[in-house]
């Protein structure tokens, strides 16, 4: 019986090995002077130590292809695409990065022709930088043009491997918006997000612990937004938004856009609920949003601009905003007053998600020809302001003639991710580029897929994209769980003496529906 | 012991009716379902196979989607078989497999319990479930969810003694509850109440104690570690008995599932009731009067359900679509001239119809416009009663994508159709046709994305084919799509977003869009609070190039001239003899007719052709608001439309007089006009170069500024 069994392992075991297809021979193929074409285009690309495989199709023609992956002396990867689909094997993969940090590793792509002959594009290379990015990415998943809110959820994807998993989702319809789900300083065991509708409030999740909180208090119109983590832990800089979406026309412009009409900053302070602003930055005279502390925790950076009449379609080109800062104290509460950082309305611009450095000398930033959402706006561009000599630069390796927006630093500072839609103008991707030591960036390159045809029919769009040092340990039941909690009434101690309705001149849609 | 009370089953004698009658039902079964879905309830199939239910793309992505909650499984299959639907036939086929493959499961169950030739206990829960399915196409999935409940009852019963039974109920009861969701309660009670009832109390006890209670934790340890879903969600997702459709169904479902609890028992249950009868009378319950009657019997029951869920106004409707689908524009107006209806969605097919026919504006009236201007372009506001059982506005917002691609609204058509995802979910329709306007839009990449799912589905892949290959080559496309391109709107009034709006949009792009501008005037004649804005509508028919004035238009500006005392500027049309006449007729019948019965009637009679009589009698809410008229006044005035401005605050004026901003834009309005006019009258000084007034927005000479001036 014994004997029997172990026959019919054997054989399973050659059929599985006759059944692999084996790298053919291209020791005799002939070097074309061309470089491969491959989708996605990880060319020339600065990539970390601890990446997922790159994993990607030949737009060539040919019969049958084959890559090999080498750098320096350690063992080369050899893959056989029959249909020029090259997946990686993870284990070989991880070998080979570890082995090429800081060096080079080179792609050499061999396709087989109708004549039956091998040819050899020119080598592809990539450099393996030194410093890994943080392992994991979480972000929101949804419907890229939408006149009703369609978030599918939070999800965590492994940048090592291809594992994704969802955190927060509304599969039972019970939920209808989760957003701005803010980390502190790339923790996973640390964060918060906001819900909407029937439980609305704004989780925080420390240390295994969730709580909720209704931060929509008198005199705040709307509950907390955008949010950023002071470098102490305790304290949350975030804003209070009010948009408004417009859909237009004409060609050129297909998707959505949106204004926001009314920004006012405030300080959560996480463990007794406060919640702390100053007429400064909470009036209606201007619009304040998109808060970050600086990396001494000393300032708060954040984009304003002022509040205009929105009447007609031509009006949204006004809305532009400055980069700003403002000190406040954590210790003793103590606001200062709001100081220009750089002035962009006046350079035509206007500036969004302001991200500072680990190091405190950058600011990593989008400039847009318009407001505060650029992911519908060509024009919108990836900057580093250096606040040693306040020049801006544009990240021309990174950015695109498309969209680019939601920049986030890792926590290494060597990283930083942000979402495009250069691919098809629609679904915005995640990238992710290299900052080197000398503050240069490098060619940005996209998420990278098991299936390297995923892209293709990927119709929904990434957003809020944050990079985590790991997996984020809360499960999505414990999480989904906690959501049911009733919220605690966050306190507003000192509410500015300021009308907190904004006296909107957007002319409102017609009561009944709108859109048919 | 179990095996010896097991084998001691009720003898099927006794309960057994002729062999032939009861195949002969098995074998008509099918052919009664196709029937019945081929043309009677075909309605069902034609209204549901653009929506979500019936939306499935081969390959894992899509798989995953129904993954993350127990009974995915069930919907994605339920999806799978519901794809079929894209042909009445086919679907109707479906159906009769699906219920079918349950008649026969049920039979295996029942003759294995000893109930064989049990005509009601057969054909009865069939008959239920045939009309569960009149429902929605849904219900595919729960009639899969029913048969693999039964295959999995029989799987049980066929094993011999209580050991394997019971490992085999164990090891299947999770499995099913993550596969099948809700359904495994059903196999759970079957099991436990088979364990208790056909074993001796103490066979198996701690199965029969533990089993039950493991299984009601799973839907805990579903809803504590697994699913992130609620705890009710965990308990019974998927079966139809738990959604909120079933309205008027409650009682049918009720009957069926309470009957398919006890199904297993229901032989020996006949068998004891029959045991209680007398001989004589139990005597009668065999043969062929008794087999007669409860065949009659159940032909009547079955009769009468199918008769009391039948919907008229959905097969109705179904004729209409079936034109439309087919661009049978004759057909449509032939069928409602034949007997005319209220529909929503009639309306709305018969103003397309009347359009294509290029008798909107001139016969729009001769037909049921009670919808107002939610029948030209539907409202979800209007969708109070919906006449399918779709029930959802959503549902027809694809019919408004198709009005605005055609008549080169891309972006809204595009818009529409991305509502209708965001809302109800992906459809192949919308997914085409946010193909084909990324197309029109020259967004190739996006539109590649939608064809490459769509190249993944049964029935759509040959779209995806087609466009895919002239994509291929760039230059082609490029020309293929350059007249769609050359249609869409140059003008874009941003900050409103109702749908009247985007013919304002093409109408001002001076495409001199025939469509936009029937449809624009069209919407104003329905929408009665907008009578002002028709008479500025007139020089758009000139510079489109229009022979005559359409009859409507023309009454409605002779109604204005009437009401205001004032004359409106005809560009060079005239009246037609027959207008005047007819109006100055249907003053004097009205006249005449005040307070007299019947009035109505008789005036409808007469005049209900005309859109004086549609003036004077619509009970519609007036659809703008100040807001509306207000926003597209400042556009106007941003574009330098002075008169077209003004005209649309004093509308937002008469419904909201007190509003200070309102009244201090006119101010400004009135200034800019007056200073305008002064430019253009004073010699040797030039016009402010300000964009060309659309058409549309011309007022009447007495308020008439630049518009009238430069054509003059």
């Amino acid at each position: 019986m014994k004997r029997i069994a172990l026959i019919a392992c054997l054989l399973v075991a050659v059929l599985i090995t006759a059944s692999y297809p084996s790298v053919p021979d291209v020791s005799s193929a002939k070097g074309v002077d061309a470089s491969p074409r491959i989708d996605p285009d990880y060319t020339s690309v600065v990539i970390p130590p601890n990446i997922a495989p790159l994993n990607f199709r030949i737009k060539e023609s040919g019969l049958d292809f084959v890559v090999k992956i080498s750098s320096g002396n350690a063992p080369a990867i050899e893959i056989h695409c029959p249909d020029g689909t090259c997946r990686i094997p993870l284990t070989a993969w991880r070998k080979l990065l570890t082995a090429a940090k800081g060096k080079e590793i080179h792609f050499d792509v061999y396709a087989k022709r109708e004549a039956g002959t091998w040819v050899q594009f020119k080598r592809l290379s990539n450099t393996v930088a030194p410093e890994p990015i943080d392992s994991y990415i979480v972000y929101r998943m949804l419907s890229p043009n939408r006149a009703y809110s369609r978030i599918k959820g939070i999800f965590q994807r492994d940048l090592e491997t291809f594992e994704s998993s969802a955190l927060v989702t509304r599969r039972d319809g019970t939920f209808t918006c989760f957003n701005c789900h803010t980390f502190y300083q790339n923790n996973p065991d640390k964060f918060i997000y906001h819900m909407r509708g029937n439980l609305a409030g704004m989780m925080v999740v420390a240390d295994g612990e969730m709580r909720k909180i209704n931060t929509k208090q008198d005199p705040m119109f709307r509950p907390l937004a955008y949010a950023s983590w002071h470098p102490g832990g305790r304290h949350l800089a975030a804003t209070l938004n009010m948009f408004h979406a417009f859909w237009p026309a004409t060609g050129e412009r297909q998707d959505f856009e949106a204004v926001e009409k009314r920004g006012d900053l405030v300080v959560y302070a996480g463990e007794k609920n406060p919640i702390h602003t100053t007429r400064e930055v909470f009036e209606n005279t201007y619009i304040e949003t998109h808060p970050c502390w600086s990396a001494d925790g000393r300032h708060i950076y954040f984009v304003r601009g002022k509040d205009r009449p929105l009447r007609v379609d031509s009006d949204i080109a006004a809305f532009k905003f400055d980069l700003m800062r403002i000190s406040y104290d954590v210790e003793t509460g103590v606001w200062g007053t709001p100081e220009m950082v750089k002035a962009y309305s006046k350079l035509g611009s206007s500036c969004s998600f302001p991200r500072a450095s680990r190091c405190g000398r950058y600011i990593l930033h989008i400039l847009a020809d318009q407001t505060t959402y650029p992911i519908h706006q060509n024009s919108s561009d990836l900057y580093l302001l250096d606040l040693r000599t306040m020049e801006h630069t544009r990240l021309g390796q990174a950015s695109s003639d498309l969209s680019e927006s939601y920049p986030r630093w890792s926590s290494n500072g060597r990283w930083f991710s942000f979402l495009s839609n250069r691919r098809d103008g629609v679904s915005a991707l995640p990238y992710f580029a290299y900052f080197d030591a000398q503050g240069r960036t490098h060619k940005a390159f996209v998420l990278p897929q098991d299936d390297p045809a995923y892209y293709d029919t990927f119709i929904d769009t990434y957003n809020a994209l944050e990079l985590v040092k790991s997996k984020v340990r809360m499960s999505e039941s414990e999480l989904a769980r906690g959501m049911q909690q009733e919220a605690v009434d966050a306190k507003f101690p000192d509410p500015p003496a300021v009308e907190a309705h904004t006296d909107s001149t957007q002319k409102q849609a017609p009561t009944p529906g709108g859109h048919y | 012991m179990s095996k010896k009370r097991a084998t001691h089953e009720p003898s099927n004698k006794a309960l057994s009716y002729d062999t032939l009658t009861y195949y002969g039902g098995l074998l008509l079964l099918p052919v009664l379902a196709f029937s019945l879905f081929n043309w009677v309830f075909d309605y069902l199939i034609v209204m549901e196979r653009d929506l979500p239910c019936c939306f499935f793309v081969s390959g894992r992505e899509f798989l995953g989607e129904f993954t993350d909650h127990p009974g995915g499984m069930l919907t994605w299959a339920g999806r799978f078989v519901c794809q079929f639907s894209h042909y009445t036939w086919l679907g109707a086929l479906t159906i009769a497999g699906c219920v079918s493959l349950f008649a026969l499961l049920l039979h295996l169950v029942l003759v294995k319990r000893g109930g064989r030739f049990c005509l009601v206990g057969m054909f009865l829960p069939c008959i239920l479930l045939l009309v569960l399915h009149t429902l929605t196409l849904r219900v595919m999935m729960d009639t899969l969810g029913l048969a693999a409940m039964f295959a999995a009852l029989l799987g049980y019963l066929y094993l011999r003694g209580g050991t394997p039974r019971r490992l085999d109920a164990s090891l299947l009861t999770p499995v099913m509850y993550v596969a099948l969701g809700g359904y495994v309660w059903m196999f759970v009670l079957w099991v436990t109440a088979l364990e208790w009832g056909d074993h001796k109390p103490r066979a198996g006890l701690a199965f029969k104690v533990i089993y039950p209670l493991l299984a009601a934790c799973m839907p805990l340890a579903a809803y504590l570690w697994a699913f992130p879903v609620s705890l009710k969600s965990a308990f019974a997702h998927n079966p139809v008995f738990v959604s909120d459709l079933l309205g008027e169904y409650g009682p049918i479902v009720a009957i069926l599932y309470g009957y398919l609890l006890i199904m297993p028992f229901w032989p020996r249950a006949m068998h004891r009731v029959r045991k209680l009868l007398p001989e004589r009378l139990r005597m009668t319950t065999n043969g062929s009067v008794a087999r007669t009657v409860t065949i009659s019997v159940l032909a009547l029951t079955a009769t009468f359900l199918f008769r009391s869920f039948y919907n008229p106004a959905s097969r109705e409707l179904t004729g209409y679509i079936l034109l439309y689908q087919d661009a049978d524009w004759d057909g449509i107006l032939a069928r409602v001239k034949k007997k005319s209806s209220d529909l929503l969605l009639v309306q709305f097919l018969v103003n397309r119809a009347l359009y294509e026919k290029g008798t909107l504006l001139d016969d729009m009236f001769m037909y049921r416009q009670g919808w107002g201007s939610g029948g030209l372009v539907l409202q979800p506001f209007a969708v109070k009663s919906p006449p399918s059982p779709i029930g959802a506005d959503v549902a027809l917002a694809m019919y408004n994508s198709d009005l605005f691609f055609k008549m080169g609204h891309v972006n809204m058509a595009y818009r529409q159709a991305y509502d209708q995802i965001s809302r109800i979910g992906p459809t192949y329709r919308s997914f085409k046709r946010l193909a084909e306007c990324h197309m029109v839009n020259g967004r190739y990449e996006a539109a590649r994305k939608y064809l490459a799912l769509l190249e993944k589905t049964v029935f759509h892949r040959g779209f995806a084919r087609r466009y895919k290959a002239l994509l291929a080559d760039t230059n082609a496309a490029d020309a293929f799509f350059a007249d769609a391109r050359a249609r869409r709107p140059t003008v874009s009034f941003n900050a409103i977003t109702v749908a009247w709006t985007a013919f304002m949009e093409l109408a001002a792009s001076g495409h001199r869009n025939r469509m936009a501008i029937e449809y624009l005037v069209a919407w104003r004649l329905l929408d009665r609070g907008s009578i002002p804005l028709i008479a500025g509508s007139v020089r758009c028919f000139k510079e489109a190039g229009y022979s005559r004035l359409p009859r409507h238009v023309q009454e409605a500006i002779f109604l204005q001239e009437v009401m205001t005392g004032k004359p409106v500027d005809r560009y060079g049309f005239s009246y037609d003899r027959d207008i005047t006449r007819r109006f100055e007729e249907c003053e004097r019948r009205i006249s005449t007719l005040q307070g007299a019965p019947g009035a109505d009637s008789a005036l409808r009679q007469e005049f209900g052709d005309t859109y004086l009589h549609f003036f004077i009698t619509d009970r519609m809410p007036a659809y703008n608001n100040w807001n509306t008229y207000w926003s597209i006044g400042n556009e106007l005035l941003s574009r330098g439309m002075t008169d077209g401005a003004i005209l649309h605050y004093r509308l937002a004026l008469q419904y909201n007089p007190g509003h200070a901003g309102i009244r201090r834009d006119i101010d400004s309005a009135l200034a800019l006009a007056g200073r305008q006019k002064k430019a253009a009258e004073s010699p040797g000084r030039e016009l402010p170069t300000a964009p060309a007034p659309p058409a549309e927005t011309k007022s009447p000479p007495a308020q008439s500024t630049r518009g009238a001036q430069s054509d003059k």
